[in-house]
């Protein structure tokens, strides 16, 4: 697969770009892109199939004027062809530097940080657009099949008039897909990486099917009350999901409506089992934000159940005068590792006893977003565990319980190994963030109906 | 740039091609507080040709517009359908791409560049002025997003067609804290206001009063009390119905979704295709339309993004199900009736089957009957949590306000609110359809579906509605 959009092309639209920034200016360009297949199937048909090739370039404007700082951005769609980007980007930022004059001072627009540089490139050996029907969809023959191939160069790029020059680029490719039983059950599976491996793809495809078949025995219909379950990553995933979502951004604190503001005034507490960092050694996001800011490789955010820190982005920290953590304006996690504990895999089940294997929840939201409440559902294979085995499915159930029982008093035991599950968001843009997540064993969760 | 040429002389191997030209302009103006956040204007603009081969439709989408962009893409097409066509999911033919030649354009009294940029700011920061009203007012919100869209369909079999639509979102919001009790109030929740127009729209003095209400509201819900837990009378106001048919309707009858394209995603639903004619969905006083025809409602347009020609068709009449949510690819996969919804977010995602307006029609209630009705029960307004399981039967929707209903009298205030249920006997309990005069239009840009991912505007309207014997309950204590 190649893409239009290279380093050295759009190193040299920036420096052209730059050099006109004038004296009482800064200039900064965000440069989001992708190169990408995207191969939807269903009942292991081929739905849509196609290829994008979209790359948006942001021009913001910071400018002193007596009465304080102003800032305005503008952005559009790169066409690939020099003369052309060069003379569109200069009417933008024309347009731009007009506007600005009649705005507001903003009061808390900062100039970015001096000088900071990075590059990370990392290229994969991925499928050639022309045989992933036939490596993706030819395995799936035979099963019922339904899900997203999605694959290729995915770019990053922040540059500013003050020196900072950032680059991140990366070629993989995701397939998350689910299996079905005649009696609409499923299982969900991801199969992700940097080089594509037939062999592994179809073993992950068996392994898919080889749990199906639990989940064709007839469903248990189960009474609301508490239940000890076990959460498989994926699961916890979909938890750790809400602290992005108005809870470990500080401005959410400081506007009052983050449950981690209880924590913070010492009412609510996580447990000691739990601690989660934001860890870029995990090489599934960039390093930098839009204003360059260069985050630490990690940040630990829960500290064996103390609250150690919060994503503050530059904005907040001028705000608050606080200092900054180095997050991107949205103040949400981007690459987050949940440590291990000390509960072997192999003795999930053995552990639960009697209770609920849970392997997804799904929709997620706030039901008291303050107190930590929220109410989701089951997903998947959820399953009846008797006497430490697995007996039949659950028909789905919703939840509605606080973050201060999973992951607090109702935390018993965090596995000993974890599971990386990159994000396979595809808003706007193939997502560049990811979470590794160990299983827990909770005790109580609340099924509502 | 000239497209035609692209479509004028398919490639050899293709029975058909067709491009869809879009360019989305969105100008972004924030406000907090009494001070300036931010603003972006950011514009989008690329191409998505199709070709159809062998059966199979495949696509390529690039922003690159030039002559090697267009070509390159054009190639890419043919080869992904030539390829795809061994494991077709169904043999498409150029009848799910009709030729149309249809016009359209959002009725906008007066566009956002007649007036400066600074206008914009001073109204946005008047409102916000007109929210300081307590201070138990911790954080006030005021901004707008106005968004022109244009697209343009060409294709190998005739299809000639533009539309331009013009797309206000006003929105306003507060954050109220007092004694360790944060609350929040919005005008409508998720962008609520939504709907087409020019910049007339938030020049509306409709808007003074209703921000200072929901500040006032705010803080107000700072000291109310819990909303209690009762299994009994629901009235919801037309802004949280807006969710509710939303949830339980729309995403339920997609077409689609219904045919399994988004079960790993989304998910299901659990109505059938053998449900189409025959399943009494709610009570006999559901009637509800998909209406993509209403000049100011946020999702009315002239043609889908397949080329179908927009017209309202009734989905649900006196309770009983007729018709999906689905466009021509889906009519013919599933052999049910559908309408004009193959939708895209933008140029560089396939269109898909998508709500546009859909709305449930007015009865003969009048409010203050309605509330003379009920005993005991709570009234809730305006959405802020809402989750559905896979198959759309299980939900749990919470409000930002409430109010208690006493012997058929509204009393006191109650924060916290949140109902639960399950779809089809939510909508079998439906009592009473408010009349015309509680009616009330909305629309958001968030409703997000498919794979890959896709974010669209929806429009909802809904008059006030009294649901009977639902699981009604607070907040943690």
């Amino acid at each position: 697969m190649k893409s239009p959009w290279t380093e050295d092309y759009l190193e040299s639209l920036s420096q052209k770009l730059l050099e006109q920034c004038s004296g009482s200016e800064t200039l900064i360009l965000n440069f989001i892109g992708e190169s990408s297949q995207f191969v939807r199937f269903n009942r292991a048909r081929v739905r849509q199939t196609g290829l994008v090739d979209d790359g948006v370039l942001e021009i913001q404007v910071l400018q002193k004027s007596s009465q304080g700082m102003k800032k305005a951005s503008g952005s559009l769609s790169l066409r690939g062809e020099m003369k052309v980007d060069l003379e569109r980007c200069d009417a933008e930022l024309q347009r731009i530097q007009s506007a600005i004059s009649d705005l507001p001072v903003d009061p808390f627009a900062e100039l970015p940080p001096a000088g900071e540089t990075s590059r990370f490139v990392s290229r994969g050996e991925i499928l050639d657009p022309q045989s992933v029907v036939g490596a993706v969809i030819a395995p799936l023959q035979g099963h019922d099949a339904a899900g997203l191939y999605a694959a290729g160069f995915q770019f990053r790029m922040m540059k500013s008039s003050t020196g900072i020059s950032h680059w991140f680029e990366t070629e993989n490719f995701l397939t998350d897909y689910s299996l079905y039983s005649p009696n609409q059950r499923a299982v969900k599976r991801q199969f992700a990486g940097q080089k594509w491996n037939s062999s592994q793809f179809q073993s992950n495809v068996s392994q898919a099917a080889e749990q199906l078949k639990l989940m064709e025995l007839p469903a248990r219909k189960i009474p609301r009350g508490n239940y000890r379950v076990y959460l498989a990553p994926d699961a916890v995933a979909e938890i750790i999901h809400m602290f992005s979502w108005g809870c470990v951004g500080e401005m959410s604190l400081q506007q009052g409506e983050s449950p981690l503001l209880k924590v913070r005034k010492g009412e609510e507490k996580f447990s000691s089992h739990f601690s989660l960092i934001e860890d870029f050694g995990l090489a599934l996001a960039p390093r930098f934000n839009s204003d360059g800011e260069l985050a630490p490789e990690k940040l630990k955010i829960i500290d064996e159940g103390h609250l150690a820190s919060t994503l503050v982005s530059r904005r907040t920290a001028k705000e608050f005068n606080l200092k900054s953590t180095c997050a991107p304006l949205s103040e949400g996690l981007r690459s987050t590792r949940m440590m291990t504990g000390s509960l072997k895999n192999d003795d999930v089940l053995k552990t639960l006893g009697d209770g609920i294997y849970l392997s997804n929840l799904h929709y997620l939201n706030w039901s008291d977003q303050p107190s930590g409440r929220i109410t989701g559902m089951t997903r998947f294979a959820c399953l009846l565990v008797e006497n430490g085995k697995m007996v039949a499915p659950i028909e789905s159930m919703r939840f509605d319980d606080t973050l201060f029982n999973l992951l607090g008093k109702g935390l018993e035991a965090v596995t000993q190994s974890a599971e990386t599950i990159p994000s396979n968001s595809t808003y706007g843009f193939r997502s560049l963030s990811g979470v590794q997540l160990p299983g827990v064993l909770v005790q109580g969760l609340s099924l509502t109906l | 740039m000239n497209f035609e040429k692209w479509v004028q002389q398919p490639p050899k191997k293709a029975e058909w091609v067709g491009l869809r030209y879009v360019r989305e302009k969105t100008h972004s103006f924030n406000v907090k507080d009494d001070a300036f956040d931010s603003y972006d204007v950011s514009e989008s603009e690329g191409v998505m040709v199709e070709a159809l081969v062998a059966g199979q439709m495949g696509y390529a989408a690039t922003s690159e517009l030039t002559e090697a962009g267009i070509s390159k893409a054009l190639e890419s097409a043919v080869q992904q359908a030539d390829r795809a066509s061994q494991f077709s999911a169904f043999q498409a033919t150029p009848a799910v791409r009709p030729p149309t030649k249809k016009r359209y354009q959002s009725l906008e009294l007066q566009k956002l560049q007649s007036i400066k940029t600074s206008d914009v700011f001073d109204r946005l920061l008047a409102i916000s002025k007109m929210m300081k009203v307590d201070s138990k007012i911790v954080r006030r919100f005021s901004r707008l997003l106005y968004v022109e869209v244009e697209t343009q369909l060409l294709s190998s079999s005739g299809s000639d067609a533009f539309q331009r639509l013009s797309l206000m979102s006003p929105d306003f919001e507060v954050i109220a804290s007092h004694s360790g009790v944060t609350q929040k109030r919005s005008d409508a929740g998720l962008m609520g206001r939504s709907q087409q127009g020019g910049i007339e729209v938030l020049f509306d003095r409709s808007i003074d009063a209703r921000a200072e209400k929901i500040a006032h509201q705010a803080a107000e819900l700072c000291s109310a009390e819990m909303c209690p837990t009762l299994a009994g009378d629901l009235v919801l106001m037309p802004d949280q119905m807006m969710l509710q048919i939303h949830e339980s309707i729309g995403h339920p009858l997609e077409v689609d979704r219904i045919l399994g394209d988004e079960r790993n995603y989304a998910g299901w639903s659990f109505v059938k295709l053998a449900d189409f004619g025959q399943l009494q969905y709610g009570s006999s006083l559901m009637n509800v339309v998909f209406d993509p025809t209403l000049k100011s409602e946020f999702a009315s347009y002239g043609f889908d993004d397949h080329g179908a020609e927009a017209q309202k068709e009734y989905l649900i009449k006196d309770g009983r199900l007729l018709r999906g949510l689905g466009g021509l690819e889906s009519q013919v996969r599933s052999s049910v009736q559908g309408v004009a919804n193959s939708r895209a977010s933008l140029w560089n995602r396939p269109p898909i089957d998508r709500m546009a307006n859909l709305n449930l029609e007015a009865g003969t209630t009048s409010f203050t009957e309605m509330i003379s009705k009920i005993d005991h029960g709570v009234l809730m307004e305006t959405n802020r949590s809402w989750s559905i399981d896979d198959f759309r039967n299980k939900f749990q929707f919470g409000c930002e306000y409430a109010k208690l209903i006493e012997k058929g009298k509204v009393t006191k205030t109650l924060r916290n609110p949140n109902y639960r249920g399950d779809t089809l006997s939510f909508w079998r309990n439906l009592k009473a359809v408010g009349d015309p005069s509680t009616f009330k239009v909305y629309g958001t840009p968030f409703c997000g579906k498919g794979e890959p991912n896709q974010v669209i505007r929806v429009g909802h309207a809904s008059p006030v509605c009294h649901f009977s014997g639902i699981e009604i309950f607070g907040g943690v204590s």
